[in-house]
């Protein structure tokens, strides 16, 4: 019985302790090698962006609507107007620190809801005086059969 | 040895508890003393929610709490903190006296002044008569109970009074939950007593 315990902990420890390494070993994917309806997708693509006539079109269909491209960036870009990097820094310090704040609140009304506010919880009515009195009394009549059965013996 | 500890842990929750008979006591009579102070001013009023509101000191009777009942008559004491629980029910700060518009907080330890809130049952009558002379009569319209730090108390818009006490009640050790019994004013009351109050 002994050694199936100890058989038991020790395989519950090489768990644990290898867990961290086989995590570590899994971290990649290994992609499966394409099947052969994928490789003659692919093949196919590849050649017909290779053709002239195909190269040819896409270059044209690319310089016809360049104009309207660099419009369509140009709105794009003002419109966006993303905040600079600093500023971003500055909001999410805000952020974090609301946050914090807010947590911050709650685990003194956690610990502190002597006052009322909406969604406080109810006050500590808990007391230790009934649990004091039971033991008292249960150590006193312990006490008392043991000393009894001390004289009878 | 042992017996010696049981007695030692005895007499300390005897201490306890003779502790809190003098401190209600001692709250029992600062109240009496507030009523006759204001009988002789003449400043009673019944009318639910009138007059200004005092602000109270901590340890200082705020309300008196009527259940007819459980022959319940308590003076309630501003704040929840040991020494005031120890006295009597006590007020929660922040939350409306008896009678005024918003939640009314009363709080009480489970083995002393509200040993009997588990028997109070929808349907039952209680009332209260603030330290201003407001007096408002109740009618129990709900009771659950909750985990000891789940939110168990909300703001309200219209008068009602929250009773909050450990649960369960014979229970040895820190009580791991809250029973929460809500009132709400009685419809036909306006202000007047019950009758067989």
């Amino acid at each position: 019985m002994n050694r199936q315990i100890r058989i038991l902990v020790a395989a519950a420890a090489l768990l644990a302790g290898s867990a961290a390494e086989a995590a570590a070993q899994f971290t990649g994917v290994v992609t499966p090698p394409p099947t052969r309806r994928e490789q003659a997708a692919v093949a196919r693509a590849d050649s017909a962006s290779r053709s002239p006539g195909a190269r040819d079109s896409t270059n044209a269909a690319r310089l016809t609507d360049m104009k309207t491209w660099v419009d369509s960036a140009t709105v794009a870009l003002a419109g966006s107007a993303a905040p600079p990097p600093a500023a971003a820094a500055d909001t999410a310090a805000d952020s974090t620190t609301r946050a914090g704040v807010a947590a911050g609140r709650r685990r003194v009304a956690a610990v502190m809801p002597a006052t009322m506010h909406d969604g406080a919880r109810a006050p500590d009515t808990a007391t230790q005086l009934p649990t004091l009195a039971v033991l008292g009394a249960f150590g006193i009549g312990a006490g008392l059969v043991l000393m009894g059965r001390r004289r009878s013996a | 040895m042992l017996t010696a500890s049981g007695a030692l842990l005895l007499g300390y929750a005897a201490t306890g508890y003779a502790r809190a008979v003098v401190a209600r006591d001692a709250a029992r009579a600062a109240w009496d003393a507030a009523e006759a102070r204001r009988a002789v001013a003449g400043v009673r009023s019944l009318a639910v929610g009138g007059g200004a509101r005092a602000d109270y000191a901590t340890g200082a009777p705020v309300a008196r709490l009527l259940i007819p009942r459980l022959g319940m008559d308590e003076v309630v004491v501003e704040g929840v903190g040991d020494d005031e629980l120890r006295a009597g029910p006590g007020h929660l700060p922040g939350s409306a006296l008896p009678g005024e518009v918003g939640n009314a907080v009363i709080s009480a330890h489970r083995d002393r002044h509200f040993h009997a809130l588990d028997e109070l049952r929808t349907g039952d009558t209680v009332r209260t008569t603030t330290a201003d002379g407001v007096t408002a009569s109740w009618v129990v319209t709900g009771r659950r109970v909750v985990p000891k730090d789940a939110p168990a108390l909300f703001a309200s818009r219209s008068p009602r009074l929250t009773l909050t006490t450990c649960w369960p009640v014979r229970y040895l050790g820190p009580a791991p939950e809250r029973l929460i019994v809500t009132a709400e004013p009685l419809a036909d009351s306006g202000g007047a007593p019950p009758p067989g109050i």
